[in-house]
This record gives structure tokens, sequence and C-alpha cells, in this order.
């Protein structure tokens, strides 16, 4: 067996692997548009969108407005990084909470197993039941619509996914003989539980949170499309398809826009996401083999 | 004319060479064997016979079966041949059958699509072909499934469907593996009988010099894609040339040093163990019924000795697993009691359980399962370590794995290193090297060569001898391999079905098998030396 060398060829064959995958590419070029876009919308904007200026409005594309106007004047393209942004918050803190509850719930529910087991994941079987944007809706409405109430709302649908993922990647390793080994060296579950299955399963949790993020983008763009996510003045996709609405007789672009901007990032972060179980599903079945 | 003739066959997967002109050929009702270690090209050859290649394969070469070139033969006409004219039986009998048909339908299956009869006469050739593998061709046995049946019976499923068709060349590739060594027995006068009967040519592929040597009428013995060295079985392996073959015959019945020191029994044991017993609830086969209990281990007593090494021998499913989880303390005993170094580990609290479990180690089976792989090898063997936090420095905690690489033979840098880098055999040493690092008093090794090569098998035995005469430690010794127990072991204990059946010295049992169950073990074994004395005479 020639294994000497296999540490250093290592690196560049994973480097070929992750530019040979199409899906992963596509993916990783559609989500970090999305990404610098919000991120650069913090510091800065084509326009200001919080004036409404009124003898500007539905302008076409020109070298000031990139994008256009809509029918308060607004620049769109600064509306779309500005949304951008506001979904990509409200998805990663929707993903946070499910991922800083349901991993622990399902990582309790592998290692303790019995009633607790049985309690957590009727438990989630409940949560999975509820459709989840109509939950989403129930939620904002019964709190009062706003980008905080939204988040909750669609966390807490993450929790169960994240929990299941976890109980099912710990209860595939929890046969494997070096879990045992770490009890005989007299370490407790709680520690082999954050020394051995957590970076086991890191691969696994890292997939869903990617597609996770996709459906939370959608989501928010859902609940503030029927204007119980994201609150004026701050823009949103949805909201911006909203108010496309009532014009997309005669100003169409204006649904355009927004809707392409949830379709590019929701392909792309679900591409990404398909493309990173490719990369990293592969090597962890080598590495069991 | 040869039955199958195949010539300077030369095979590579994903440009890497598997096979170097490798020729052989089969007679009309002939054995023969491929011998050679994992890695060695042998399944490889079979599947080629088989044109099943893996994807990416290109085969170079030529196969000739019954005059017919089959190299490069289009899949529709290879099937007319797969199953009817050649057939194979797998290692692995629980994943070789579908588990959502029952074993008539998947006999009557291959017989269909062969020979284009209705589905009732399919059905009844099935029943023929299963009453000639021993499992009776009444409705209810055609009408199980997999799953209820044993692995023996399994394994003769699988045989039943590759006779089905009545094929002139059955190829198994290590049929006998995956089975206890008294089914192993069986299965193979079965496959001996049914190939001498129909006249049948057999390649028989497997790891075992013995099963070999028992059943091959011809040998040849591969190594690294190439076969080295071949002929009729009796004259090769009285007169064996190329080095290596010398080498695994040696390795096969390889014998580790004696015992140097020698042991004194009558001191307190180190560890003893008194009527214990542990059982686990069957599912229940209707609500309301009462659970029943599977006891695995029942009322089970033993000693070790400080140095001593102590062999558990017996079948899967006999309680040795579960005997060694509780003594490791992973599992609870539900009655008994066990003491080790005068205290029981399981009443025993805080600092002084931690010193306890120090004194009691583990090495494990599987080689590729037993390490993290994520972290490197100098953390794995830390790991135990844990025990000891608070007491040592970290400096003398990486002292301390020095010392432990060191003396299973690795090298310090070998530490920085992650496991999937090393072979098997390197894994398992290790594995030791894990268990050595709190200095234990005792090492419970659960099956810790039968997933190795008989070459490196033999140097891990090695190992295991010297760790006994240089650091003194005792091992329980874990096995349902015979000859690994009698190598390595002081004194014996034979477990069936939770209960020990017959203890002593290992020679003594070896030599006056008093119970049975132990001379059916024994003499379930086939014996290199044996089986060529009895070649020779007959």
């Amino acid at each position: 067996m020639s294994q000497g060398n296999s540490s250093l060829s290592m690196r560049p064959r994973r480097l070929a692997r992750v530019l040979a995958s199409k899906s992963f590419m596509v993916g990783a070029v559609m989500a970090s548009l999305i990404v610098i876009a919000g991120v650069v919308s913090f510091f800065w904007t084509p326009h200001a969108i919080d004036a409404l200026n009124v003898s500007k409005r539905l302008l076409p594309p020109s070298s000031t407005y990139l994008l256009g106007t809509d029918q308060y004047g607004r620049d769109i393209l600064s509306m779309l990084m500005i949304g951008a942004r506001t979904s990509i918050i409200v998805a990663l803190i929707a993903v946070g909470i499910g991922i800083v509850i349901g991993v622990p719930l399902g990582l309790l529910a592998a290692t303790k197993r019995g009633l607790l087991e049985e309690g957590v994941m009727r438990l989630n079987d409940l949560i999975f039941a509820f459709p989840a944007i109509l939950s989403a809706v129930l939620i904002t409405a019964l709190l009062g619509p706003g980008i905080m109430n939204a988040v909750i709302a669609i966390g807490i649908f993450n929790i169960p996914v994240f929990a299941r993922v976890a109980r099912g990647g710990a209860l595939a390793l929890s046969s494997r003989d070096f879990l045992l080994a770490a009890r005989v060296a007299g370490k407790g579950s709680l520690r082999i539980t954050l020394e051995h299955v957590l970076p086991n399963i890191a691969s696994l949790l890292i997939v869903q949170a990617t597609i996770q993020l996709s459906l939370g983008i959608l989501a928010e763009a859902g609940l503030s499309y029927l204007g119980l996510g994201t609150q004026p003045p701050l823009a949103s996709w949805g909201r911006m398809l909203n108010e496309a609405q009532t014009m997309v007789a005669f100003a169409p672009q204006l649904a355009l826009y927004p809707g392409l901007a949830i379709v590019v990032s929701v392909l792309g972060f679900n591409l990404l996401g398909d493309g990173l179980r490719d990369l990293l599903d592969p090597k962890l079945r080598r590495r069991i083999a | 004319m040869a039955l199958l003739q195949a010539t300077d066959l030369c095979l590579e997967i994903r440009q890497k060479q598997i096979l170097k002109n490798v020729s052989f050929s089969i007679e009309k009702g002939e054995v023969l064997g491929l011998v050679g270690e994992s890695g060695s090209g042998k399944s490889m050859s079979a599947l080629a016979a088989m044109q099943l290649l893996p994807e990416g394969a290109t085969l170079k070469g030529s196969i000739s079966f019954l005059g017919q070139e089959i190299v490069g033969l289009e899949d529709r006409k290879m099937n007319a041949i797969r199953g009817r004219d050649v057939s194979m039986v797998f290692q692995e009998p629980m994943t070789a059958l579908n588990p959502t048909k029952t074993i008539g339908e998947q006999v009557a299956e291959g017989i269909r699509l062969h020979t284009r009869v209705g589905w009732k006469e399919a059905y009844a050739e099935a029943g023929k072909a299963l009453e000639r593998v021993g499992l009776g061709s009444d409705r209810t046995t055609m009408h199980r499934f997999p799953h209820q049946l044993s692995g023996g019976q399994r394994q003769r499923v699988v045989i039943a469907i590759a006779i089905a068709c009545g094929p002139k060349l059955l190829i198994a590739d290590e049929p006998t593996t995956a089975l206890d060594v008294t089914i192993q027995a069986q299965i193979l006068t079965l496959l001996r009988d049914i190939v001498r009967e129909q006249d049948m040519a057999l390649l028989l592929i497997s790891h075992d010099l013995a099963v070999v040597a028992d059943m091959a009428d011809r040998v040849a013995i591969m190594k690294d894609g190439e076969i080295v060295e071949h002929g009729a079985t009796t004259s090769l392996f009285s007169n064996l040339k190329h080095p290596y073959s010398k080498k695994l015959v040696e390795a096969s019945s390889h014998c580790p040093p004696a015992r140097r020191k020698p042991l004194d029994l009558t001191r307190e044991p180190i560890l003893s163990v008194d009527e214990l017993v542990r059982s686990y609830p069957l599912p229940r086969r209707t609500f309301f019924e009462k659970r029943r209990r599977h006891t695995a281990v029942d009322h089970v007593s033993l000693r070790i000795a400080e140095h001593q090494s102590l062999g558990l021998v017996g079948e899967s499913g006999c309680g040795k697993s579960t005997l060694a989880r509780t003594l490791l303390g992973l599992e609870l005993p539900e009655k008994g009691s066990v003491s080790f170094l005068g205290k029981d580990p399981f009443k025993a609290g805080g600092h002084e359980r931690a010193e306890l479990r120090r004194g009691i180690q583990a090495v494990f089976q599987d080689p590729y399962g037993s390490f993290d792989p994520r972290h490197k090898v100098s953390r794995i063997i830390g790991e135990p370590l844990f025990l000891l936090r608070g007491e040592i420095s970290a400096k003398e905690a990486e002292k301390r794995v020095h010392t432990a690489l060191e003396s299973v033979g690795l090298t310090i840098s070998d530490g920085e290193k992650y496991p999937h880098e090393f072979s098997g055999g390197q894994r398992q040493r290790i594995a030791i090297a894990r268990a050595l690092v709190t200095e234990p008093k005792l090492i419970v090794a659960d099956e810790p060569v039968s997933a190795l090569d008989v070459s490196i098998r033999a140097q891990i035995l090695d190992l295991f001898a010297d760790l006994r005469d240089r650091l003194g430690v005792g091992y329980l010794f874990i096995s349902h391999d015979l000859s690994v127990v009698q190598a390595i072991t002081d004194h014996v204990i034979v477990m069936n079905s939770g209960v020990i059946v017959e203890e002593g010295p290992t020679e003594e049992v070896f030599a006056n098998p008093s119970h049975p169950y132990t001379r059916l073990l024994l003499s379930a074994v086939p014996k290199l030396e044996d089986v060529l004395k009895r070649r020779l005479n007959s």
C-alpha cells in the first residue's frame, strides 16, 4: 500500500474537486453576489432610499439610476441591495436559532435515548406537522408584524430540521468503536459529544444550514410580501414585490427585479448546499471506508 | 480444452495497476484455489471472469470460457452466461440477498431468467435447489425472508441461487469468512459435495491457506496483482519456491515466543468476576406480551492473575463481547460482582474510579472504526490520559504518548499524522499504544487480529507477546479464532450461549478438550499441516 504521500497530495486534489463541482461553483458565485451586495449596503448605496421623490418616479435605467426608480422615486438598485441585507440577516438569525436550539436537542436525544429521545422527537414531529409558512403567518399575525417576529417565526421551524440532522448523524456514529474508546478513557457523554460527535457531524450541519438559509430567505420574502415581515422604511424584496403588484401592468420591471433577486439567492444557496454535500460526503465516506 | 482460460490479464482502475499478467485456467470438475492477502487482486480476478468489474476499470488480456472470448463481450450476451454457466457465491450472505423477497422467490428468479419456464416450475426447481443445500423444500422454508435465517442458512441460500441453473463454473469469493468456524466447516463440505456431484468447476478465493489447501486441486498464490506461484496443491505446498509464499505459510502457523517469566498463580487475582449476569430485553412480538429477555452472559465467573493472559473463545452471539464491555465498565452488571484490584469498579466513585479504569484498557476489533478520523494519532493515543488529568503535566503526558508509540514500534513523528495515513496493521499498533498509555495492568482485547491479514496478524501477535514479557501486562484475549488464542494465552475459557462450558490451562484444553462443544470447535478449524498430511496419505 502506498500511503506515504497521501497527505501531501490531498490538498491540490481537493481544490481540483471544488473547481470541478459545477453546482458548487455556480452556487458560490450566485450566493456571494447576494452576500456582497448586502454587505456593501451597510456602508454605501447608490442613493438613499428613505427620501421619497415623486418627481423622479418610474425613471428608466440610466447612469444615475442603474435599474431605474420605483413609483415613489426610490432607486431600485439601492433597494435591492438593502433588501439583500435584510433577507440574509433574517435568514442567518433564523438558521442560528435552529442550530443553537435544534442541534443540542438532537444530540441530547441521540445520547440519552429512551423516553427523552421519544419526547424530543415527537415534539419535532409536532412542529413538522404544521405547514411552516402558514404557521409563520399565524405567529407574526399574533405577535404583530415586524422583523423580529418574522425571525422568530422562521427560526422555530428550523429547530426540528437541525435536531433531526444532528440526531441522525450522531446515531450513525454511535456504533463506531472510537466512541467506546473514549468511554474507556473515562470521558462523559457531554465531553464525548463535544470532542468526537460534533466535529464529525459538522459537515452535515453545514450543508443543512446552507439549504435552510435559502429557505429562510424565501420565507422572509413571503412574510414581507404579506406585510407581516420587514416594515418600512427598511427595504425588503417581498415588500418590493407587493408594492409592484398594483403597477405590474405598466411597470413590470418593478416586480421583475426583486423576483429575480429572490430566485438568484434561493437558487444560489441551494446549489451551494448541494455542491457542499457532494464535496463533503464522499470524503466522509472514504474516511470511514 | 480448459473450461475457463485467462491469459495475461492486466487490469487498471483509475491509473492504478490492479492485475499484472495474471493467467490461470480451470478444467471441468476442478477446484482452483486463489490465495492472497487483501489487495492482492484475487477478488478482482474473479470479477474479471464474471465481467463485473467496477466503473472505470480497463481490462486487457483474454478470458475464454468454453472457447468463447468474454473480454469485451457485450453485456446482453454476457448476461446469458452469468448465472447460467458461471455463477458466484459472495462473502457477506446478508448483503448478497434481497431483504424484501422470500428466499424461494430469489432462487426461482434466476431459474426463470435463464430457462424461460413458468413460475410454478421455477418454484419446483428452487425447492430442489434449496433441498440440495440442506434447507428442506417445504413451503415454510420457501416463504421465509433472509432476516429470518441464521448466517449459515443465508449462505446456503446464496449457494442455492448460484447452483440453481446448474452452472459449469462456480466462483466463491471468501464464502466462509463471515461465518463462525463450525458453520464454515458445514458450508465447505456442502460446496465440496455439490462440485463433485455435478462435476462443476470451482474457483475458490480465500485468504485462509488451510481452507484452500483442504478444498483445491490446484492453488495459485497472489501478491500485489501477480500470481507468484501456482501448482497442484500437495506438490505446491510441500515444495514452495517463492519467498512470499514461504512467508505466508510461516505466518499462518506463526506462534509468538512463549512466556519468559513464569506466572505466579498463588497470588490474589487482579480481576475476579463472580456469577455475572447480563441480559437484554427482546422486542415484543405483540403489544400485550410481557417483554422477554435474552441472557447474553449467564452466571459467568473468572479470575485473571497479574501478568496472566486469559483467552475467551466462542462463536458470534455467545456473549463474549458483552462480558468484555461489562468488565470495561461500559455496561452495568445485572447480578453478580466484579472486583478489580480488590475493589468494585461499579461502586467506586470519582478519583478511585478513574484509578481503576486506568488499570484496565481496551483494544477493539476494527482498526478502521476505532479512531476519530479528525484527530491526530498523538491525540488519539493520549486520550486515556484524561483519567490522569490533574495528576500529570502536559509534558509528562507527551512523554507517555511517545513512550507508548515507541513500545509498539512506531516513531514519534507518526504521532503527527492522521489515522487514515496508516495501514490496517499499523492502525492496530496505534490502538495498542492507546491502551498502553495509562500503564494498565490488564488489556481487554476484543478480536484484535481478526480483521488483519495473516502476515500482519503474526506481527501483532508478536507485539502482544513482547509487551507481555517486557511490561508485564495481563490480557483478556477475546477471539473466535482458536489458533490465535492458542498462540498467545496461558489459560482459556470456552463460552457458548452465555455460559462457560470449559476452562483450563490453554495447552490442556487444546490437547484434551473435555466438553463436546470445545471438541466441535477444535475439529471445525482446518489446520494447514493436518490438511496437507491427510492429503498426502490419501
